[in-house]
């Protein structure tokens, strides 16, 4: 059988969207939901991948689902984390390393990573995982960790729900109304528009070749960073648009970033619902355990470490690549930059001087031009292909 | 004139209190918006993210 990702041009997603839609709209029974709704995940899974791969991802949830449990009734947590996420590790590593991916390719492993959005489902389970080691929630049943792991409608590229957000929200909640239903065709038909219309138009005129380096750069960078945002969130919104018709809670991913005054600005605008798992899952551990270990007075220098660390991390997570290594460092130092400038101006002109600062109109469109060109230039790396 | 530029005000912004011309606008700009890119899409286009 030949693997693929989830292509969105095909009936299947919106059969398995309208179906749900209607389907978890008709049934009044709220506790009835949540295992239709594992039901509609599993057949698109076993569309896309396979009976017999879907059965094998199911028995690897059920799995990760006992891991989970384990690790809320014990305090000793290593005998159940270090194969666990040993296993996560090398899984995430035969997806995202090239060579690896290549020659398990006839394996049949890597596609099926793929095509389910390991990546993603990784940060998930880590965020799981990390609720269960802290006790901050009772354990999830299993059918809800297949919904919280791999929806269908967020597997392939994201929104990363977080698990306070789907143990607040559960996976499927109130009926459809007629408002929800019209924003969410509206979502879905805004997102279609952005990849059909714009970032088609925008890639036919503006991107050609990017391999070649040159000074052609200048405009393709951020021709670049304009059509990855159009294609980008146009998953976004048919996710949230999906997401709304089903009920299914799913998290906005973006906000304008290209109105982004500075680097910190942008990452709480693009992407967002990755940007705030590194915050919660990696940044604010590592600056934590800095500040503890050389006291408080180094709280630019931790911080500092802290995004150099979360970013490095950030950028090999997207493909275990030179040129996406390269990027997170680049993100890193702007935010770094940022970050330090901030407290530098604090100091130097107090609150009154920063507020005159931040209505400055100039200033203000010069920052975003300058984000702007440090987010084109972080691509280049990856544009080259290195 | 006056009407026209009524017309045009509820359709950018119907506002809260008329919950009506808001599903009218929102189902006029989908359909539209869907017609455009079924239109323009290439044929057989598919329709992976294709950032990473």
């Amino acid at each position: 059988m030949l693997i693929e990702d989830l292509d969105l041009a095909k009936p299947p997603f919106w059969i398995a969207v309208i179906g749900a839609a209607v389907v978890l709209s008709l049934i009044r029974h709220l506790p009835a939901k949540t295992p239709l709704f594992a039901a509609i995940n599993a057949t698109l899974l076993a569309y896309l991948i396979g009976a017999v791969n879907a059965s094998l991802v199911i028995a690897g949830l059920i799995a990760a689902w006992y891991v989970a449990r384990r690790l809320h009734g014990t305090t000793r947590h290593w005998p159940w984390l270090i194969p666990a996420g040993l296993l996560t590790l090398a899984l995430f590593f035969v997806q995202k390393l090239p060579g690896a991916a290549a020659s398990l390719h006839a394996v049949g492993l890597a596609p099926v990573l793929s095509a389910i959005g390991f990546s993603y489902a990784a940060l998930r389970l880590v965020e799981l995982w990390r609720a269960m080691v802290d006790k901050r929630h009772e354990p999830i049943g299993a059918i809800e960790t297949i919904n919280y792991i791999l929806p269908f409608h967020m597997m392939a590229a994201g929104p990363i729900q977080s698990i306070d957000d789907f143990i607040a929200q559960p996976g499927v909640a109130s009926q459809l109304s007629r408002l929800d239903a019209i924003q969410g065709i509206y979502r879905i038909a805004l997102g279609c528009f952005k990849k059909f219309v714009v970032a088609a138009t925008v890639d036919a005129t503006l991107l050609g070749d990017l391999s070649e380096p040159g000074v052609k750069w200048i405009v393709q960078g951020p021709a670049f960073f304009i059509w990855l945002y159009l294609d980008f969130s146009a998953y976004s919104d048919i996710a949230c648009g999906a997401g709304r018709l089903m009920r299914v809670h799913t998290p906005e991913n973006f906000n304008k970033p290209y109105i982004a005054r500075n680097m910190i600005d942008f990452w709480e605008r693009w992407h967002i619902s990755l940007s705030l798992w590194i915050r919660r899952n990696v940044f604010y551990p590592t600056q934590l355990t800095l500040v503890r270990s050389l006291g408080p007075k180094r709280t630019l220098f931790c911080a500092s470490i802290a995004f150099l660390v979360a970013f490095s991390l950030c950028g090999v997570w997207h493909q275990v690549t030179l040129g996406w290594f390269l990027w997170g460092l680049t993100n890193a130092v702007g935010l770094v930059a940022v970050n330090i400038y901030r407290s530098r101006m604090q100091k130097r002109i107090g609150a009154t001087g920063v507020r005159g600062y931040l209505a400055n109109r100039w200033i203000h469109a010069f920052a975003v031009l300058l984000t702007l060109a440090w987010v084109s230039l972080s691509q280049i790396p990856v544009i080259a292909g290195w | 004139m006056e009407f026209t530029m009524r017309l045009i005000k509820l359709v950018l912004d119907p506002g809260p209190d008329r919950p009506v011309w808001r599903y009218w606008r929102l189902a006029c700009l989908s359909a539209i918006m869907l017609a455009a890119s079924y239109m323009l899409a290439r044929p057989n286009q598919p329709f992976f993210y294709q950032g990473f």
